[in-house]
């Protein structure tokens, strides 16, 4: 047994010994039993030293070994909530970001004096469970799906349409309702992000629906 | 060796064994049986019985271990296992906890009469003195710095820092001073452990 490693074990005894040597060496205490027997026998010695009863120390690490032994190794507290519940519960959450990240720049595309040509026109869609219900959605998207989702009543389209000065707009009360209506959902800087825009924006900016 | 060392150093193995590794628990065992056995023993006299409840204290903190979020010292966590576990062990004997006074002036006088009237066999403690005898013959013919570090660690409780500081050489020096003082102890005590620890050859 090399030097390095024993010296490795003494620190360990006395707390010492860096995190990532300490992991290193605990997976080959895991396979060396020669190792193990050099990390009591360090600890004996400093028994030895302070006058404590090495005879008892040594009966008490063998006692708890052996009952050890026989118990299950705990599992990791994440992989213990890796739940398929927990993992619904994630993705709820991403799509409420999702869908209030997608509300607060369709506001920001609206506010007065934004011009639309500046910048790429991009379509945001929105995840399945938080669905926002495309007003004008061009009837070349419409699929098969769309009009099953439509004979079941479920919004028409999950596309938010791109800001585009030809295209109508969701009315801004329609937004208010919807806004209003998921606010248990919506984080609070979204939501005031979106009210805000709503409420300072002047009566013609953009509100083509209206 | 400062609390901030030791709580950091716990804090990694309590993590380890919050990840499945059993390994780790045996260094926290290693590194606190001496603490609380003497814990154990202000409660209860007999020294089998002693080990019994520190190992069942152990073996509590193990099973509730997941539970160890970090917010105190490990240690302080376990103290409270410790004695919880006596003061039941009392309860469930009828009996009531001793006064024992460690810092009493007699109470080295004590402890050896209790080990000698408790638990321990004739064997046992003829192996705890020739352990001493023989640790105490290696120490004395250490070299200095290599005493020094040992006793600063072992006796003083210093942490490598604190010795380096003591002592004027760095944090590495320290780390290899021990560690060869404990080799050179080791070498002799090698042959008294073997055939078991704690137990002389058959």
């Amino acid at each position: 047994m090399s030097d390095t490693l024993n010296e490795q074990i003494s620190a360990l005894v006395d707390g010492e010994l860096p995190a990532a040597e300490t992991e290193l060496l605990l997976r080959r205490l895991d396979r060396e039993p020669a190792l193990r027997e050099t990390l009591t026998r360090y600890s004996l010695i400093g028994a030895v030293l302070r006058g404590d009863a090495v005879s008892s120390g040594s009966r008490v690490t063998l006692g708890v070994s052996a009952a050890l032994a026989a118990e299950k190794a705990h599992v990791p507290a994440a992989r213990r909530h890796d739940t398929p519940q927990r993992i619904f519960k994630v993705l709820g959450g991403l799509a409420v970001a999702a869908t209030v990240a997608g509300l607060a720049i369709f506001g920001l595309m609206h506010r007065p004096g934004f011009d639309g040509a500046a910048v790429p026109q991009i379509a945001i869609s929105t995840p399945v469970v938080s669905p926002v219900r495309s007003v004008h959605a061009p009837a070349a998207r419409q699929s098969v799906s769309g009009s099953f989702l439509a004979s079941h009543d479920e919004p028409q389209s999950y596309v938010t349409p791109a800001a585009q000065p030809s295209l109508g707009v969701i009315p801004r009360a329609q937004l208010a309702s919807y806004v209003v209506a998921h606010s248990e959902v919506s984080s609070p800087l979204g939501l005031t992000s979106v009210l805000n825009n709503l409420v300072t924006d002047g009566p013609a900016a953009g509100v083509n629906g209206q | 060796m400062s609390d901030d060392t030791v709580g950091e150093d716990d804090l990694l193995l309590v993590r380890r064994v919050q990840s499945g590794d059993k390994r780790a628990f045996d260094v926290l065992v290693l590194r606190y049986q001496g603490k609380v056995l003497k814990l154990v023993m202000r409660y209860v006299r007999d020294a089998m019985e002693a080990e019994d409840v520190a190992q069942e204290a152990f073996i509590k903190a193990y099973r509730a271990l997941p539970g160890f979020r970090g917010d105190s010292a490990f240690y302080t966590w376990l103290y409270r296992i410790v004695i919880n576990t006596a003061k039941n062990t009392l309860v469930s004997a009828k009996r009531r906890p001793l006064d024992y006074n460690l810092d009493s002036p007699d109470s080295e006088q004590s402890g050896l009469l209790s080990r000698l009237t408790d638990g321990e066999t004739p064997e046992q403690l003829l192996l705890s003195d020739e352990t001493r005898r023989t640790v105490e013959a290696v120490m004395s013919e250490l070299p200095e710095e290599l005493r020094t570090a040992i006793v600063l660690r072992e006796l003083d409780g210093l942490s490598y820092e604190e010795i380096a500081s003591a002592v004027d050489c760095p944090v590495g020096t320290v780390r290899s001073r021990i560690f060869r003082a404990r080799e050179a102890i080791d070498k002799t005590l090698r042959p008294i452990f073997s055939g078991g620890l704690g137990r002389p050859d058959p």
